[in-house]
């Protein structure tokens, strides 16, 4: 009885360890001081999910973002087949990312009211994630607002750089259709010239 | 899409269930142990009003210890003070109450019988029932439960003023705990909505609960004030029957006042008196309506009126006065619900 009390009390501290490491070493927690950690590991929700078991759907109002303690997460997005067909037409489901250990996702809804969820999330093993809301935020900013100006800073610097690099790829794919385009016109007046 | 497997599906049911059970087993616990019900309203009220200020002393970085005790025996201290010097006075005016109740009974009578007069005279075959034995007979009735209660009121009073504290503390101290708890039994697929959800209620009641408060405080306050100066008789006794009155949004003002007026009927004031009685109440209302509501009460319950008073006549059939104190709160959170389940599941899912 003593020895699986001590267990368990071992077995909690060394959670929480893992839990407090997980946060440290994210790109959102990484400016707090353990101190200030501990207090985010409070307000914290470690949920568990099986393996094809839906953490959010597209287009779902959400409301905080997940990191991953175990397990991995595969981020896709619902698109129609073709393009050009009606909306009647089938959609598919296209995998974004397969995100593993570490990784975390759905951030925007932190900063979002009543933000929609961009993509599917689905646990493609076992996993466990750490979820932290905009109402634990709201907590943390009402009564710790120096650890919420961190967290908030840090927030729009991961929602900056990814807003730059999807702008890059936006500006990147608009020059690929430059070319494309470019290419079609050459080809049809070769054509032209060719037929006359 | 794919069919979910049926682990997950069993899985998410029993989450549901054991969701509810705790929930059912909760309020039937609160609902049924005596006490239980009052001591718990209290609880919450106290909490609502103490947790801006754990909040304030937790960002001027007091470790939420501190926070927690230092407002929290500060208003148990105000409290038992407020008890201690407001019970011997309000105990004498029940006391004089009590000695003079024969003379407001048979007053009350009198004035019912001298309007059932009037009454059949002007309409003389509708009426073959005696309101006036009636409302006498209940008002006997009514005195000597009151009296007959009256120990039992105290032991329930003790009770409710031990366990009411106790039941603040835990609430303060593990309330984010047990709802965390709480929320961790919920289903993957709807616990961003619960957590949501209860953010919500958590911010909806805690204004009303500290608006409400706020708001009867200084309306009984005033009244108190108004009817000491007119040295009008019970003026401690009716600020505080106006008080817990004007927790009742809409028609508590009005029964708050009604006391006052029979006494000053039977009492046969000078109008002077009553006129001047009314004003106080006049007043009240007044700093109430200007001041009061657009500053503490602007973020309240976005109810109907007509709501406002369908839930009220239920609570008051269900709960008596309590009832008609928690109904409001109530239905809002029951409406907030419903709403963002439609929000969740029906309005941005199409």
């Amino acid at each position: 009885m003593i020895n699986l009390l001590w267990e368990n009390i071992f077995k909690k501290e060394e959670k929480s360890q893992k839990i407090s490491n997980l946060l440290h070493q994210n790109k959102i927690f990484s400016s707090l001081t353990k101190k200030e950690i501990r207090i985010v590991e409070e307000l914290i929700h470690e949920r568990h999910y099986r393996a094809g078991e839906t953490v959010f759907r597209q287009s779902e109002i959400g409301i905080g973002m997940y990191i991953i303690a175990k397990g991995a997460v595969d981020i896709s997005v619902v698109e129609l087949e073709d393009v050009t067909a009606s909306a009647n037409d089938k959609f598919s489901e296209v995998l974004i990312i397969k995100l593993k250990k570490g990784d975390f996702f759905g951030e925007l809804s932190l900063v979002e009211d009543h933000g929609k969820r961009t993509a599917h999330a689905t646990a493609s093993e076992d996993s466990v994630l750490i979820g932290f809301f905009k109402p634990d935020l709201n907590v943390i900013l009402q009564s710790h607002p120096s650890i919420g100006a961190k967290i908030t800073m840090s927030l729009a610097e991961v929602v900056g750089k990814r807003l730059k690099s999807t702008t890059e790829k936006i500006s990147q794919l608009r020059n690929e259709m430059k070319m494309i385009t470019e290419l079609h016109r050459g080809n049809e007046s070769t054509t032209n010239t060719n037929k006359a | 899409m794919k069919a979910l497997p049926t682990l997950i599906k069993r899985e998410r049911l029993f989450r549901l269930a054991a969701v509810l059970f705790t929930l059912v087993l909760l309020s039937t616990v609160v609902l049924i142990v005596e006490n239980m019900l009052i001591s718990f309203v209290l609880a919450f009220g106290a909490t609502y009003l103490i947790a801006p200020i754990v909040r304030y002393l937790e960002r001027m970085g007091m470790s939420r210890n501190s926070a927690i005790l230092i407002p929290y025996f500060t208003l148990l201290a105000l409290t038992t003070a407020l008890v201690f010097i407001t019970i011997p006075l309000v105990v004498e005016q029940i006391r004089e109450l009590r000695l003079e109740m024969p003379k407001y009974v048979e007053g009350v009578t009198f004035l019912i019988q001298k309007w059932e007069n009037q009454l059949k005279d002007f309409i003389p075959y509708v009426f073959k029932y005696d309101i006036g034995e009636n409302i006498a007979r209940l008002a006997e009735n009514g005195v000597t439960g009151f009296l007959q209660s009256a120990p039992k009121f105290a032991q329930q009073f003790l009770t409710v003023c031990l366990l009411g504290p106790i039941f603040c503390y835990f609430m303060l101290k593990d309330g984010r705990k047990i709802s965390r708890n709480l929320l961790s039994l919920f289903p993957n697929n709807v616990f961003e909505m619960a957590l949501s959800l209860s953010h919500k209620i958590n911010v909806q009641l805690g204004d009303f609960i500290r608006a409400r408060l706020v708001e009867a405080f200084i309306v009984g306050i005033v009244v108190w004030i108004g009817l000491t100066i007119l040295q009008f008789p019970y003026a401690l006794f009716l600020a505080i029957f106006a008080t817990v009155m004007n927790l009742i949004p809409y028609v508590g003002p009005f029964i708050g006042a009604i006391p006052a007026f029979i006494i000053a009927i039977i009492n046969q004031e000078p109008s002077l008196n009553v006129l001047l009685m009314s004003m106080v109440y006049f007043i009240a209302q007044l700093v109430d309506i200007v001041f009061i509501i657009p500053l503490v009460v602007a973020r309240t319950v976005n109810l109907h009126p007509v709501t406002v008073i369908v839930v009220f006549i239920i609570g008051a059939n269900v709960m008596g006065v309590l009832g008609m104190i928690i109904s409001v709160p109530v239905a809002s959170v029951l409406k907030l619900i419903f709403y963002t389940i439609y929000d969740q599941l029906i309005k941005f899912r199409a």
